[in-house]
This record gives structure tokens, sequence and C-alpha cells, in this order.
């Protein structure tokens, strides 16, 4: 690289930096870190789950499991002196910060109460409401009108397409915590290409029921059965244009949903 | 400035060489910040040095670009097993990250 502009070395100014080390912005930097972080957590004693490349486990006496997203971790196991040493442990390794119990990772809340955690994206809900201007909306208490089917093409009038695609957007990112509107923005999202008045219609209303609800979110209890409950569904060719069905599963784990999809086939 | 220069001279990760002249370098540029606290009064300006990284090309500057972050049922998992057997969970946060990563 060159040499950072206004702290050039005097006298040498046409030398140039050799990295051996990343720096922000570089293609490879987030690859070296991942690196860096499997090599320590693997020297630890930890196994890199062979299905989900972000989770590492140690089960030795006691259990202990790791969620890495880039530079943010989840520790949690079952026995508080171990996850101590190892939070000491990475702290000697790393420069890092103890953000203490989880309450907010990814924007999403995480609240401690006495049946046990409750995820939901309240903040989030509101600042979406505020950017898309309707914090003042009258709430609505159903997300999708019942019976409507949307068309590809029809001869309304267009509107902003890039508005539309951020409303989408947002919504998507709020059905982490919310699968009760995962049919609503699984539609709508359909029509991002060319959206016209009656599908903006359909995308505020979903934003009237966030609205009404932006403090839902998934309740997961402690000590219930880990019995794993799967549903699915299907409506065998809803779609107007091209007869496609319209297909959606939950898998429950102790009551509280973990993944859960919509999709058109 | 002088900060962010401290703390990447701290970290080794660079030396002074001269160009080889089949080489091109990786141009940088100072990305400046002022972080507000939340009544909007300035809490500090901060500089950043970053590498203009969409000026290198694959497989001739750089080679495995691969790094993967957890899918939100991944996590959802985690918290549902975590709190079904009334295990704490805590939360760690990597300072100057990609700082600590080696390049080859």
């Amino acid at each position: 690289m060159n040499q950072p502009p206004g702290f050039e070395v005097k006298g040498k100014e046409e030398y140039v930096f050799r990295l051996d080390k990343a720096l922000y912005g570089l293609k490879e930097a987030p690859r070296a870190w991942t690196k860096k972080i499997n090599s320590f957590l693997v020297q630890q004693g930890f196994l890199k789950c062979v299905t989900k490349h972000v989770i590492y486990c140690r089960n030795t006496t006691n259990k202990l499991i790791v969620c890495l997203y880039v530079d943010d971790m989840i520790v949690t196991g079952n026995n508080e002196e171990e996850m101590k040493v190892f939070k000491k442990n990475m702290m000697k390794k790393f420069e890092m910060s103890d953000l203490g119990n989880l309450t907010y990772f990814l924007r999403i809340e995480f609240e401690l109460n006495s049946q046990g955690v409750l995820i939901r994206q309240r903040k989030y809900a509101q600042d979406f409401l505020k950017r898309f201007n309707m914090l003042n909306c009258k709430p609505i208490s159903i997300p999708v009108d019942t019976g409507v089917k949307f068309s590809l093409v029809n001869d309304e009038k267009e509107v902003n397409p890039t508005l539309f695609k951020q409303i989408v957007g947002s919504l998507r990112y709020l059905c982490h915590t919310r699968l009760d509107i995962a049919y609503g923005v699984g539609l709508i999202s359909r029509y991002m290409v060319k959206p016209t008045t009656s599908h903006l219609v359909a995308a505020k209303r979903i934003l009237r029921y966030v609205k009404g609800t932006s403090s839902y979110g998934i309740q997961y209890s402690k000590n219930k059965s880990d019995e794993l409950v799967g549903y699915s569904d299907s409506d065998w060719s809803g779609d107007k244009d091209d007869r496609k069905s319209n297909a959606a599963y939950v898998f429950m784990i102790g009551n509280a949903a973990f993944p859960w999809s919509y999709k058109k086939e | 400035m002088i900060e962010e220069l401290d703390s990447i001279e701290k970290n080794d990760t660079w030396r002074l060489v001269q160009l080889p002249t089949d080489k091109k370098y990786i141009d940088v540029k100072w990305v400046f910040k002022t972080k507000l606290k939340p009544d909007g009064q300035v809490a500090k300006y901060k500089a950043m040095l970053v590498a203009r990284g969409f000026l290198q090309k694959y497989g001739q500057d750089c080679y495995e670009v691969y790094a993967p972050v957890a899918r939100m049922e991944t996590i959802r998992l985690i918290v549902a097993i975590a709190v079904k057997n009334n295990w704490s969970m805590y939360q760690l946060d990597v300072k100057s990250t990609f700082l600590n990563g080696e390049l080859e």
C-alpha cells in the first residue's frame, strides 16, 4: 500500500508499506480474521460444527458453545466457571470488550424474564416506522387483506421502486423475530420489480400492523421438553400469474419456533 | 489520526519497503467520523485508515475472501437451547478485529 496521506516518511516518499496484517477495507480482511479466531478456538479444544461453520462446541465435562458473527460472539454453556475462564483467555489473546449478559445482538433485543428469554426487535420496528413516516399511523390487527390476490401486471399507477424495495428490505429484517408477518412480506417482495399502488397499499398495511404489534417477539421458555415439532402447509397453485404453490414450514423446540420459512415454489 | 497510526504500529501491521517494479500498490485513504452523544454533542472525532480494497483483483492481489456469518436461525437455535437448559448467555465483542488477522 502507499503511505498514509499526510504521514509520509521524510526522504522515503516513494517507498510503500508491505502489509503483514490486514487493514479495514482490504478484501481478505474478514478471511484473515476468521482464520485467526478459528485456529485460536481449535487450540482451546473446541470442535467446529460441520454444518454451521460459525458454531464451536467444547464438550468435556462441561458444555461450552460459542457462536460467531464476525467480531461479535455469543458464549453459552452449563458451567459459569468455565465460561469465565474462557472469557479471560479470549481477553488475553485479543483486545475485546465484555458486554455482559446477552441483551442486544444484531439489532435484536434479548430480554430475560421469569419464564425464559423473549427476543424481539421493538427498537428496530420503531426506527423503521419513523423512517417511513408511519409513526402516527392507525394500527391494524391483520397484516394482509384476506382474499386479495395480487397480480404482476395491472393497469394501476406505478410507485417509486426504490422506496418499495427499502420497505421490503427492512420488513425482511424484521422477520427475524416475527413469523406472523412472514407471509405478508413474502407476498409483497414478489412485486419489487414493478410495484404499483395496490402493492404499496399492501406494504403499508403490514407497516400499520407492525405499528400495533411492535412489542411482539418470540418467547423461549426454560425447562420445556426438547421435543422437536414441525408443521408445513401448501396452498396448491394459489398464484394467479403462474399457478405455482405457496409453501411454508415452521419447526419448534420446546414450544418456541426457531427456523421457519414461507416461500413460493 | 495519531492514535490510529499508533495502534497500527503497535500491531506490527506493516513494514516500509521499496515497491517491486512489477507490482502495484493499494491505495489507502483516511475516513473521518464524528461520533455524537445521544444528546447531539460531539463525543469524539475518529479517524480510520482504510484500504481501498475494491482496487484489488481476485487471483492477483487476494485469494481467499470467504468468511462465514451466522444465520439468524442458528442464533435462535442457540438461544432456544441455552434458555431451555437455563444456561446464561454472554456477549463479547472484539476491537480492531481486522487488524488481528495475519496476511500471507
